[in-house]
């Protein structure tokens, strides 16, 4: 929680020597440098109470009140916004200073007023959530008056009533007041109890009638049992009914203003000015819903040496407030691994609660965070490895037992995260030399491989393979698990067979070793494509085509199959006959399948290959998505890797769009300025600089756009009907046979439709209208319209 | 007192003498252990080492025995005499340990006391046992697995239904048994087998509960080796027979290393097989290292000590030595 970890006396002893590199020698500027260390730090571990820190600190603002107001009410807003886990320190000084100087107090009112109304406005939802916290938190502080936050509350709970609003709009008032109640609830039940249980009644009402059909599409396990997969504002809501039968009462929060209470009562209060949330904009993005993950409960952790250790229940409010401080330090620190563990692992109340439990809860939670991670994966991978160097007895203890209870409960977890666990598994695995109890995992080699337990063992010793090398893999497991072990990543070369051998075909052996001797010598690419060209007669021409395509494809990859780098540059090298040749989508297709023959054994150079073939347009997007959904690949497509290459491909598009509609922008922007300053003669000299593009330009670059625009929604297109088409076949042969359709295949197959609407939402959502009425109509089977319309109420 | 049942509820004289003996060198021992604080690490080290023994091990008249040769002296350094002639093996750990012999015998004493009938300590080893065993009924199914393949074990142990929970120790694979169970994998033991090795009951030679519920010995996947001229290859060459290494580091001005275990026993295992032999016209000074994390298991998943330990060590790149060929990249075709 600790910015730095100086205490707080270093700062007054060598505070003139230097606490700031860069001396300025302004002395008003030194001056609130110094103000501002002083406020940031104050909380941090010091010899002397925090209470007796906020009373010297309160009195040596006030001396300063008059010269530095301003600087010094900046200072407290930003820290009420920007350090919430340091809110009621915060409050309490504020408080103190409100009781010697009440002007002050209400002008600070006003500021964090403003401040929650700009961030509301730039939609900075956390921001907004923390300040308004804080203002409930200073009526504990006797700054502000109970009647008019409720006031404040209320007008935020009837934004939460509005109808014909986003539900997430109305998701996000409910939840910033609710988070509010671990703070102010006691106060307000003390001294309005009738409003706030009016206020809570309305609240109720809301949270029992909203929309719940995300919810499903969020959890990380389909199953409720162990611990249940509560949708995030069911649980707050259930944590805050706790809170409420328990009188108001936690004893989570630190609150040094109880000390100072004698001298805060004495304060006049203020009241909030009147604030009326902003109305809907459609523009307006909303936090999406979240749901709770749960892995651990009491009976998981071991028992500490007396019972006060204990994981709060998940209805606890407790459990919420740890929970959502160990995110904030580690939303903080999570660009440096190292301080981030410190910091998480010096969290103040260590000694009451598991907190390496704690830790790996949350930590796992935020890695299967659906629709998408907040950070990068190997973010969380890292700092747990840091944990685990940090906590060396017993963090990775608590790691392994998370892990295998994830493996353990496998089967009923959702696709995405499924994934997201075998990379990090893996990763974690490769900093710990691979060690794992494997033979535990033995049982498993005799069920059926496309079960989920057998299928991530396989994926994860693919994903180690990728971390170390082929033999180290099959060094590692027992020898039991043959049939996990990955192939040795090898390619094969169909046409390396002499042209005289029988099984060898024929024209494409003596094509491959000419090509092979040409490209020995180097000759140029015109010779190339005139050795391709030349072939036998007597065969149609389709099948020419697919046999030069196949053969050039095969030899060249052969021949630069020595490492990623050289197949790369043969690529580059190669790359105007590559084009030449794959100048229809069949042909591209073919030159896939080709690298497919060549590479099977090879999964990740089958994914940088087509990421390679994409960059360079050799091979368009919607060839991917074709090839992948080909006959030809029924066999890999419940393997990870062929999701990689698809989801790769999808943000390749992606990408690509964004990068031309911000193009496209900027040059319209640009032609719009230019012209409302053309007036402005003494401006040009300076525009000079910077070419103006004309209309016609920017007309280009819209009509790139466009197709670009159309190119991604018939990508989408063609993935979402390939599915449909598959998964429908699948459901009536199913019916037909009196079978249960809820196979393995089944599993993956809408677990794999679901992913692409989950990882690409933002994408696929401009085209949802199109493919409601193209593909998801209403006569669909349920099952698969069922995942469409959890991806619709994702923003509903 | 589970152990007491095996005693008659009247003491003899021998014992009456032998618990007075135990008062005071319980004494004698807090006064030690005060005056020894600094030295706190390596008088552990040596409670470790000794607690292998076969003279300290015995139950009952045994032990009285054993002390009999110590009743004699009744200072604290005339105790630590006789014990140091106990203990001949504790003679090779190190150079430093003849300063505080007194300590650790009169602890030594001290357990034989312990073993005889005072039941003080081990009152606290057992409750941290039942807990040890009542926590967390949430569990893995490969614990689970585990579990009952040692409940089904420990049904025919001779001796658990007079020592109750401390049974829970001896349960290992090395236990002779005489039902024709399959035996489980190395790893389902119970973490606390671990504590116990198969050649310390060897030595003892009899299916001898009572010493398992000393304080246990130190434990650890570290060992400091001593020899000249050693090197990381010779380590690991001497030392792979007894088990995974998980790391190896080397200090080659001091002649020294530290070679890490995956798990504790082979750490024992290789001091009890290498210290004070020849390897390879080396002579080793073999103990446990003194400054290593302990590391208790806190959950049941079997990998959990492996990843602590590697965590532990520093090292991430570990033992493993790349065995792959070099490849070159001559060619310029592209």
């Amino acid at each position: 929680m600790n910015r730095r970890k100086r205490g707080y006396e270093d700062r007054e002893g060598g505070g003139a020597g230097g606490y700031r590199k860069k001396r300025r020698t302004n002395e008003t500027v030194e001056i609130e440098d110094r103000l501002e260390s002083l406020i940031l730090r104050v909380g941090e571990k010091s010899t002397s109470s925090l209470e007796s820190n906020l009373e010297g600190l309160a009195s040596v603002l006030e001396a300063d009140l008059t010269t530095y107001k301003n600087k010094i009410l900046k200072i407290l807003v930003d820290c009420a916004v920007s350090l919430p886990d340091k809110c009621t320190i915060y409050t309490t000084l504020i408080g103190l200073l409100n009781t010697k100087n009440y002007n002050f107090g209400g002008e600070c009112v006003e500021l964090l007023i403003k401040s929650m109304k700009d961030s509301l406005k730039t939609v900075k939802w956390e921001q907004a959530r923390f300040a308004l916290r804080f203002i409930a938190d200073l009526v504990n502080c006797h700054v502000i008056s109970a009647g008019s936050l409720l006031q404040l509350m209320d007008n935020f709970v009837d934004a939460a009533l509005e109808e014909g609003v986003p539900q997430v709009r109305r998701d996000w008032f409910a939840y910033a007041v609710l988070s509010c109640l671990p703070w102010v609830g006691r106060e307000l039940y003390e001294k309005k109890e009738s409003e706030l249980d009016r206020m809570l009644g309305s609240l109720e009402g809301y949270i029992k009638r909203r929309n719940k059909t995300h919810h499903n599409a969020l959890r990380v396990f389909r199953s409720d049992t162990p611990h249940p997969q509560e949708e995030y504002l069911d649980c707050l809501w259930q944590q805050i009914k706790r809170l409420r039968s328990d009188m108001w009462v936690e004893k989570h929060i630190v609150r040094p203003y109880l000390a100072f209470d004698s001298v805060l009562c004495e304060a006049l209060q203020h009241n909030l000015p009147q604030m009326v949330p902003q109305p809907h904009h459609p523009s307006t993005i909303y936090p999406l819903p979240q749901v709770v993950f749960r892995m651990f409960d009491y009976t998981d952790c071991p028992e500490g040496p007396s019972s006060t250790i204990i994981l709060p229940g998940q209805h606890s409010i407790e459990r919420y407030l740890i929970e959502e401080q160990l995110r904030h330090i580690l939303k903080t620190y999570h660009k440096e691994r190292k301080e981030c563990a410190a910091q998480l692992l010096s969290y103040p109340l260590k000694n009451k609660i598991p907190l390496e439990y704690m830790i790996v809860e949350v930590m796992f939670g935020e890695i299967f965070r659906l629709p998408n991670p907040e950070f990068i994966e190997i973010a969380y991978g890292s700092i747990l490895i840091e944990l685990c160097k940090l906590q060396p007895s017993t963090m990775p203890q608590v790691l392994a037992q998370a892990t295998e209870l994830l493996f353990e409960r496998i089967d009923t977890m959702s696709v995405t995260c499924f994934d997201r666990f075998i990379s990090w598994f893996s990763y974690h695995l490769s900093n710990f030399q691979f060690r794992w109890s494997w033979e535990d995992w033995e049982e498993h080699t005799k069920t059926d491989p496309e079960m989920p337990k057998p299928k991530f063992i396989k994926e994860v010793l693919l994903k180690c393979l990728r971390l170390a090398y082929h033999q180290r893999i099959v060094d590692v497991v027992p020898e039991s698990f043959a049939a996990f072990a990955p192939e040795k990543p090898e390619a094969h070369f169909k046409f390396a067979l002499d042209p005289n051998e029988p099984g060898a075909e024929i024209n494409g052996c003596n094509l491959a070793f000419k090509l092979v001797n040409a490209i020995k010598q180097k000759i140029s690419q015109e010779e190339i494509q005139a050795i391709l060209s030349d072939i036998p007669e007597g065969e149609q021409d389709r099948e020419l085509n697919t046999l030069k395509v196949t053969v050039f494809t095969q030899t060249l990859l052969h021949l630069a199959s020595k490492s990623f780098s050289h197949s790369f540059a043969a690529i580059a090298k190669f790359h105007p006959t590559f084009k030449t040749l794959a100048d229809t989508e069949e042909a591209q297709i073919c030159m896939l399948r080709s690298m497919y023959e060549l590479w099977r054994k090879h999964h990740q150079m089958m994914v940088v290959l087509v990421d390679k073939l994409l960059k360079t347009q050799i091979v368009e997007c919607s060839a991917v998505a074709n090839w992948l959904f080909s006959k030809e690949m029924v066999g890999e497509f419940t393997k990870v890797y062929t999701w990689e290459i698809l989801h790769l491909t999808i943000r390749k598009m992606n990408k690509h769009v964004n990068k031309l509609n911000k193009e496209a922008n900027d040059a319209r922007k640009m032609v719009e300025d230019v012209e409302s300053e053309s007036e402005d003669s003494d401006n040009d000299q300076s525009r000079k600089t910077m070419e103006k593009p004309t209309e016609e330009q920017v007309e280009k670059l819209e009509e790139k756009l466009e197709a670009a625009q159309a190119d991604q929604k018939n990508l989408f297109l063609i993935i979402f009907q390939r599915f449909i088409m598959i998964l429908s076949e699948h459901l009536v042969r199913c019916d037909t046979d009196g079978v249960n359709f809820k196979n393995p295949w089944y599993h993956w197959t809408i677990g794999r439709l679901q992913q692409i609407f989950l990882l690409h939402h933002e994408q696929v959502e401009k085209y949802s209208t199109t493919l409601e009425t193209l593909l998801f109509t209403q006569d669909l089977d349920p099952n698969i319209l069922d995942v469409f319309q959890q991806f619709l109420a994702l923003r509903m | 007192m589970v152990v007491a049942l095996s005693f008659p509820a009247k003491l003899t004289d021998e014992e009456l003498m032998l618990k007075a003996k135990y008062e005071k060198l319980r004494r004698i021992k807090k006064k030690v252990a005060l005056s020894k604080l600094p030295h706190h690490h390596h008088d552990d080290k040596l409670k470790g080492g000794h607690d292998h023994k076969p003279a300290l091990l015995l139950s009952g008249a045994g032990s009285t025995a054993a002390l009999a040769g110590s009743g004699g002296t009744s200072s604290g350094p005339g105790l630590g005499v006789s014990g140091a002639s106990l203990g001949g093996a504790g003679a090779g750990l190190g150079g430093s340990h003849h300063r505080i012999p007194e300590a650790k015998d009169a602890k030594e004493v001290a357990k034989k006391l312990i073993r005889t009938g005072a039941l003080q300590t081990i009152q606290k080893t057992i409750e941290k046992d039942k807990q040890e065993k009542s926590r967390g009924f949430k569990r893995s199914q490969g614990l689970e697995r585990k579990l009952t393949g040692l409940d089904a074990r420990a049904g025919y142990q001779p001796f658990s239904a007079t020592h109750g929970p401390s049974g829970g120790f001896d349960t290992g694979g090395e236990d002779m048994n005489p039902e024709p169970v399959e035996p489980p994998p190395k790893k389902v033991k119970n973490l606390y087998d671990t504590f116990v090795t198969a050649r310390d009951r060897e030595e003892r030679g009899l299916p001898d509960r009572e010493g398992n519920q000393s304080e246990k010995p130190r434990q650890g996947h570290t060992v400091y080796v001593f020899g000249y001229n050693i090197s990381e290859d010779f380590l690991k060459t001497v030392f792979a027979s007894n088990g995974k290494i998980v790391n190896v580091s080397l200090e080659v001005e001091k002649n020294c290393g530290f070679v890490t275990f995956e798990k504790p026993e082979s750490a024992e295992a290789a001091i009890s097989e290498h210290n004070d032999t020849l390897a390879q016209g080396i002579q080793l000074k073999v103990s446990m290292a003194r400054r290593q994390p302990q590391i208790d298991p806190i959950n049941d998943a079997s990998s959990s000590s492996t990843w602590s330990t590697i965590a532990a060590s520093h090292s991430q790149k570990g033992s493993h030595k790349d065995k792959r060929d070099l490849v070159t990249y001559d060619d310029g075709i592209f």
